[in-house]
């Protein structure tokens, strides 16, 4: 192998070809090309109502995609976290009488809870993830049918639940609010492209995340301003990000993703690691299901009933690799939104419902699909 | 009579040129060695003749026998006759020998089932003729990388190779074993089987091989018989320049004990023997001692297990600059300022799907960090491209993936790693294991730079000329313990070999 001078790697690096980039952007832009077809399939689309939906039903998958890619980055896999949000609802509506802030201690004690469960068989006992969060996959469900008695738990009144289901940040604080983050990232983004000299890939991303952000700052201000439960949403996916490219855990899960012997023998304790990934995931899954619940009013004991696989979906469309050391929170929320508009059209379309199941799959297959052709031509 | 011919092969990955119009001719059984330094295109070269790279992603021709062949993929090379066995074994571990040996190529019954009494016997016929004590049945996740290797050579010369090519095929093999396999190619040869025998080990090669041809730089740029070159002119063919010393060793005046042990053993995970036993050794600073013996004699387990990564429970002391430690992972090695460099860097040294940076920041990770957990990035930039710098590691930038970089360049990524920790004690087990000359003397001269700032070097070493080149004092293995020591004045060859088979 010839080493490419320096002088040749700053050709390479500001001269990336048109075809370089779609490879590497595909599902971004995948996601436009949905976001666009999908103005043609309803002019409803578009409608600051609409998109404040589109984002008001992607949040609970997004938080578990978040759990799901730093789990899956290790090699590993959390096919529980369905089930928690379903058990979490039911804990949340049976200690309501308890008051808010004891009742949501509890709901997030039972994610920490079935985290150290997980991460001690994983880690401990050297169980397979797949097997280890399978089984809990039933235990959850079983004990969220049970305390429940099968039945849903409807939410008392409660001005808390009920602001943070389904309330809005008000509109002046939405504008500040927005206006704040437009600027923090054209600050941020700006920076970026100027260390990059203002290379074709630095100006595209900057230009696309202003624009993704003052479409979603439209659609919120229009309507009745930003919910507080995509609030809380995105400050879990901006934590997320935070973890996995400024924390040592964060480089670590990508380690012990790529070569846990390697690891391993560098120093780094690869257990402890394990578990504060299972507990992230489980506590994450508790959120979510404090947010489902509240957002409907009732905790459902069959909640959460395969959102697992919509996480899992969600982080591999998004690029993550199951075989671990690859993947980010980015990625997975493209997943997430894809997923998300996805289901919206069709519904929009008037399409059987039954077809987004067959949608969904259907896009699994083909994302990966490009995602290994890129790899392979790199 | 010419056998193989490959003429102006050029072939090139993005922004590389692996191989510049190439040409290469081999003669009916011969041993041909193909020499160059890591990244020079040999296993591009191979790739191309063996299918790997199919026709038309290169320019330039391949003749067997005189014949044009364009191969579209392996299993049509296999078809002429070219069998290739690779550095990384392609075997499956849990199926049988002869499941492994007949594998995509299944003799059939008349009812379309497999013919398992054929492919038995005929596998028995294979692993009588090789003199291998296995039956078919065995399961190759049984046997060592050695024997695996033997099974490679079985499987290649029951599709009939008339060509076969034997990527660094001694690079984990015994002693014993490296007899059986010369052994194996001369009988080959006897029949007419052309082999091209790829290895940086020169003793080989002259033991070996009729003939040699060397790359560089993805040319060629000459081929001679064994006797009419020296060493050193073949060294400056692959090398470009003269290396006028193999093993340019410093001696330093020993300082303070870094690392001791008393009567260290380790039982074994099983059974009631012992894997290591009574092991005493002391290492000084500014001290390179190497650890000899042959394959199993204990050496990787000693420096494991004193790693904390063996995970059995140990006896005996052993300290740390006079400090009695207790290590039971890895973490507290490198608290105590241990560092090991393991003897298979993709398996265990590296993290692959991880850049050049983030390699070499891994053990220092804690302290490039705030008590948080924030990572200070331009910290670890500056790390790493200042190893990059010192250790002249050849790499685009900081952010190119390891995983792209030459064996030699890799193994200088592992060091960094390390390095960026400040060792006090540093172990190294086949530090240059697959690595090209140009590397390896640049490695040698790292062990020095190390040794005179006060860093004490264990250095597990198979080739014998290495230990004998580098270190300060020889410590032969045998069967789990010490076998005996030699200053570096008396130690020859010999003498280690006796120490190393002492009792076997």
């Amino acid at each position: 192998m010839k080493t490419a001078t320096p002088l040749q790697q700053e050709t390479v690096s500001s001269g990336l070809n048109v075809r370089q980039l779609i490879n590497r952007y595909s599902t971004l832009i995948a996601l436009a090309v949905l976001f666009i077809i999908a103005n043609f399939v309803s002019e409803y689309f578009v409608q600051p109502q609409n998109l404040t939906n589109i984002t008001l039903q992607i949040a609970v998958n997004g938080i578990l995609a978040v759990g799901m890619t730093m789990v899956i980055l290790t090699g590993g896999i959390d096919l529980g976290v369905g089930s928690v949000v379903g058990l979490t609802g039911v804990v949340l509506g049976m200690t309501q009488g308890y008051g808010v802030v004891p009742a949501i201690l509890a709901t997030l004690a039972t994610g920490i809870i079935i985290g150290l469960w997980n991460a001690l068989f994983i880690s401990r006992f050297n169980i397979p993830p797949f097997i280890v969060t399978l089984g809990m996959m039933t235990i959850a469900r079983g004990f969220a049918l049970y305390l429940s008695n099968g039945a849903a738990v409807s939410l008392n009144e409660n001005k808390f639940y009920e602001q943070l289901g389904t309330g809005f940040l008000s509109v002046n604080l939405s504008a500040v609010l927005l206006g704040l983050i437009a600027l923090f990232v054209a600050f941020v983004g700006f920076k970026a492209m100027r260390q990059k000299s203002f290379n074709l890939e630095s100006v595209i991303s900057f230009v696309l995340s202003l624009a993704g952000i003052g479409l979603f700052s439209w659609a919120y201000l229009s309507y009745q301003g930003v919910p507080y439960l995509v609030l809380v949403f995105a400050v879990i996916v901006l934590w997320g990000i935070w973890v996995l490219t400024q924390t040592t855990f964060g480089r670590y899960l990508y380690a012990i993703g790529g070569n846990a012997k390697a690891a391993y023998l560098s120093g780094v304790n690869v257990k402890k690691n394990l578990v504060k990934v299972y507990v992230t995931s489980s506590v994450l899954a508790a959120i979510a299901g404090i947010i489902m619940t509240t957002r409907v009013g009732s905790a459902d004991p069959n909640g959460g009933n395969m959102f697992e696989l919509d996480a899992v979906a969600a982080a591999v469309i998004g690029g993550t690799s199951l075989a671990g050391g690859f993947g980010t929170i980015g990625g997975a929320m493209i997943g997430a939104f894809i997923i998300g508009i996805l289901n919206n059209i069709l519904i929009l379309a008037n399409v059987n419902p039954y077809f987004q199941f067959i949608f969904k799959g259907l896009i699994i297959i083909a994302a990966v699909l490009l995602d290994m052709k890129n790899k392979q031509q790199k | 009579m010419i056998k193989l011919e490959m003429k102006g092969i050029l072939k090139e990955f993005p922004g590389v040129r692996a191989l510049n119009n190439v040409t290469f001719t081999a003669e009916r059984g011969e041993v041909l060695a193909l020499l160059g330094e890591n990244g020079a295109g040999k296993s591009t070269l191979m790739k191309i003749l063996s299918g790997v790279y199919a026709h038309g992603t290169y320019e330039g021709e391949i003749l067997v026998d005189g014949q044009v062949c364009k191969f579209a993929n392996t299993r049509e090379a296999e078809h002429a006759g070219i069998a290739i066995i690779h550095q990384e074994l392609n075997l499956i571990p849990g199926l049988s020998i002869a499941e492994n040996v007949f594998l995509g190529r299944e003799p059939k019954t008349k009812f379309g089932t497999i013919d398992w009494k054929r492919v038995h016997r005929e596998t028995q016929e294979l692993l009588v003729r090789l003199h291998l004590p296995f039956r078919p049945t065995d399961l190759v996740s049984a046997l060592s990388v050695g024997q695996q290797q033997m099974i490679e050579i079985a499987k290649a010369i029951s599709i009939k190779a008339e060509i076969l090519v034997l990527d660094e095929p001694t690079s984990a093999l015994t002693e014993s074993e490296v007899e059986k396999l010369f052994a194996i190619i001369r009988e080959l040869k006897a029949q007419n089987v052309t082999m091209i025998y790829i290895s940086h080990k020169m003793d080989e090669i002259e033991a070996i091989c009729d003939r040699i041809t060397v790359l560089r730089d993805g040319s060629s740029v000459g081929s001679a018989l064994i006797g009419d070159v020296t060493r050193n002119e073949l060294i400056t063919m692959m090398v470009g320049r003269d290396i006028s010393q193999m093993f340019p060793k410093v001696e330093q005046e020993p300082g303070a004990v870094l690392l001791s042990l008393q009567n260290y053993s380790v039982k074994k995970s099983q059974g009631n023997g012992y894997l290591l036993q009574d092991i005493n050794l002391q290492v000084r600073a500014g001290e390179v001692v190497g650890l000899a013996g042959l394959m199993g004699a204990g050496r990787t387990e000693l420096v494991m297990s004193l790693f904390g990564a063996l995970g059995l429970k140990s006896e005996g002391s052993v300290q740390v600059s006079g400090r009695t430690v207790h290590i039971q992972a890895p973490s507290d090695a490198i608290r105590e300022g241990l560092a090991l460099v393991t003897e298979d860097r993709k398996e265990s040294g590296l993290v692959l799907s991880m850049n050049v940076r983030e390699n070499t920041s891994l053990v220092s990770l804690q302290s490039l960090s705030s008590r948080l957990g924030k990572l200070d990035h331009k910290r670890e930039q500056a790390l790493a491209q200042r190893y990059i710098n010192e250790l002249r590691t050849k790499t685009p930038s900081a952010e190119a993936n390891v995983n792209n970089l030459s064996g030699g360049n890799q193994q200088k990524v592992v060091l960094a790693k390390w390095l960026a920790n400040n060792p006090k004690v540093l172990i190294l087990d086949e530090p240059t294991r697959g690595i090209d000359v140009g590397a390896k003397v640049e490695i040698y001269q790292l062990i020095n730079q190390l040794t005179a700032a006060g860093c004490a070097v264990i250095m597990i070493s198979s080739e014998l000329p290495e230990v004998l080149g580098m270190s300060d004092r020889i410590l032969v293995m045998a069967e789990g313990r010490i076998a005996g020591e030699l200053p570096r004045a008396q130690a020859t060859q010999e003498s280690i070999m006796k120490l190393a088979t002492k009792g076997a």
